[in-house]
């Protein structure tokens, strides 16, 4: 309000100190974290074999996630954006909660559903399907806690496409499947790429429900932030080079993403 | 909103003096001596008035990294000499003193019925659980592994290794792992009907040290918590939850 009325220049003024507050806020640890990295040591630490291991698991896992995410992800939002169906907040709200859910509190009870003695356990094992301390257990416990930031950015995406757009193309008769490739996917497409970028970016950095769930074994289930978090029991310094190289890698996969979606509104 | 501000700044403000008020005495110590050391607590804060104890529990290695990167402490109780020489290394901790002992043993899920001893670790497929190589009880694990002769087959069957002694025992009474090396003290009555525990015949002899920090800003009271540890009821407290004496 004080915007518009009142002395623009004052509000200005103390919307830009806070504001540049929060920003010192969340670059000061990170550039002290940078400070703390010499290149030597990053070089030697970017060789060492057991961190080659955790990025290329992580990288395995993460993206092993992204294709589950959006395989099962999109439908998701396309139902909870477009079907009324008795008890779609309460959907909307169970999508949601891992967001906020501790991790942990979702790797317990991934145990709790597809451990040994969890609800699915037992018929998982008599079919041969063990997801705890293995790598699929590891890409279930990201997509678990990913695939919400696809959802909800897709969803609201989804919901404001102009339904006017797609009844034309099926007047035109366009099949369902074809409106839904040549109209709706394009419209949402910005949505859809920062979504994946969260997505992928949280899995990356995904830490408490794979430990919890999957484990703490290198080369099966240690991925990067596993890595980072053994390390810094043993070795500081080599988690803090680890840890940087984790937020490079995440540091650009935002910004190249939804930067590029800034760009576009 | 700089009402708001000021709102928050004082609610800030209030918890850090309540935070304040009488002496908070600081004891990181190994996650194993939880029990123990909680169980000792009432007695010594009713010998020294206005003081709290606050501990903080964890695997040793994590506590020794907190020292060294200049966590305020006032005491450090380690699981083993290597994490304690670690912490010493830094400069920070005063001379180390040995107060307890402990043993080791096997413990197995109740659904892993076949698992008899030791020589079972290295069937395949079993699935065992360990601390980490840098804990002090996965150290000692291992060093026991290799004295029977079944480290190369058994530490094939790890599936995970856990940050702290206690990570180990929750995946085992939880029957997501078949087995697992642990303190005879870790088995508390909690859990000691969700698992079978097995004695482990070996020569390991796993050794607890405490020492003062030398920037302690209660160092007389630091050194009377080590004092109560080394002492008749300290003893006796440790005894009662298991642990052996120095």
């Amino acid at each position: 309000m004080s915007l518009r009325t009142g002395r623009p220049g004052q509000a200005h003024a103390v919307l830009g100190l806070l504001g540049g507050a929060a920003l010192v806020f969340f670059a000061l640890p990170l550039v002290a974290l940078v400070g703390r990295v010499t290149p030597a040591g990053l070089w030697a630490q970017l060789g060492a074999p057991a961190v080659q291991q955790a990025l290329r698991l992580s990288l395995e896992v993460s993206l092993i996630s992204l294709g589950l995410c959006v395989v099962f992800g999109f439908p998701l939002a396309f139902v909870l954006a477009r079907v009324a169906f008795p008890g779609r907040a309460l959907a909307r709200g169970l999508v949601s909660l891992p967001m906020v859910l501790p991790p942990v509190v979702g790797g317990i009870a991934l145990l709790a559903a597809f451990g040994r003695r969890g609800l699915l356990g037992g018929w998982l094992e008599q079919v041969g399907v063990v997801l705890p301390f293995t790598t699929a257990g590891a890409v279930l416990a990201v997509t678990f806690v990913a695939m919400p930031f696809l959802v909800t950015t897709l969803e609201a995406a989804l919901a404001s496409v102009d339904p006017r757009l797609e009844m034309a193309a099926a007047t035109l008769g366009a099949s369902r499947w074809r409106v839904l490739w040549t109209v709706t996917l394009p419209a949402v497409r910005p949505s859809l790429t920062a979504g994946l970028a969260l997505c992928w970016a949280r899995g990356l950095g995904e830490f408490g429900a794979t430990i919890t769930f999957a484990g703490n074994l290198e080369g099966r289930t240690q991925t990067m932030p596993l890595a980072v978090y053994d390390a810094l029991q043993t070795d500081p310094e080599a988690a803090i080079t680890l840890g940087l190289v984790l937020l490079a890698v995440s540091l650009t996969l935002l910004t190249a993403l939804r930067g590029h979606i800034g760009r576009r509104r | 909103m700089f009402r708001g501000l000021l709102l928050l700044a004082g609610f800030a403000l209030s918890a850090c003096a309540r935070e304040g008020a009488g002496q908070e005495l600081r004891v990181s110590a190994a996650m194993s001596l939880k029990e123990a050391l909680v169980g000792l607590e009432p007695e010594f804060e009713a010998r020294h008035p206005g003081v709290d104890v606050v501990f903080n529990f964890a695997g040793s290695q994590i506590l020794a990294g907190q020292i060294e990167e200049g966590a305020p402490v006032d005491v450090f109780a380690a699981a083993d000499e290597p994490q304690m020489q670690r912490a010493i290394a830094s400069g920070r901790v005063g001379p180390a003193r040995r107060f307890a002992r402990n043993r080791l043993v096997l413990i197995t899920s109740l659904e892993a019925a076949g698992i008899l001893g030791v020589a079972d670790l290295g069937r395949p497929g079993l699935r065992l659980v360990l601390a980490g190589p840098s804990v002090p009880v996965g150290v000692y694990a291992r060093a026991a592994l290799q004295q029977l002769g079944f480290a190369d087959a058994a530490l094939a069957n790890v599936v995970s290794n856990e940050e702290n002694v206690r990570g180990v025992v929750g995946k085992v009474s939880a029957g997501e792992a078949d087995a697992g090396i642990v303190y005879a003290t870790d088995v508390t009555p909690a859990v000691a009907g969700k698992l079978r525990t097995l004695p482990l015949a070996v020569d390991v002899s796993p050794v607890y040290e405490v020492a003062v920090l030398k920037d302690s800003s209660h160092a007389a009271l630091a050194e009377a918590f080590v004092a109560e540890l080394q002492g008749a009821s300290g003893q006796a407290a440790l005894a009662k939850y298991g642990f052996l004496p120095p």
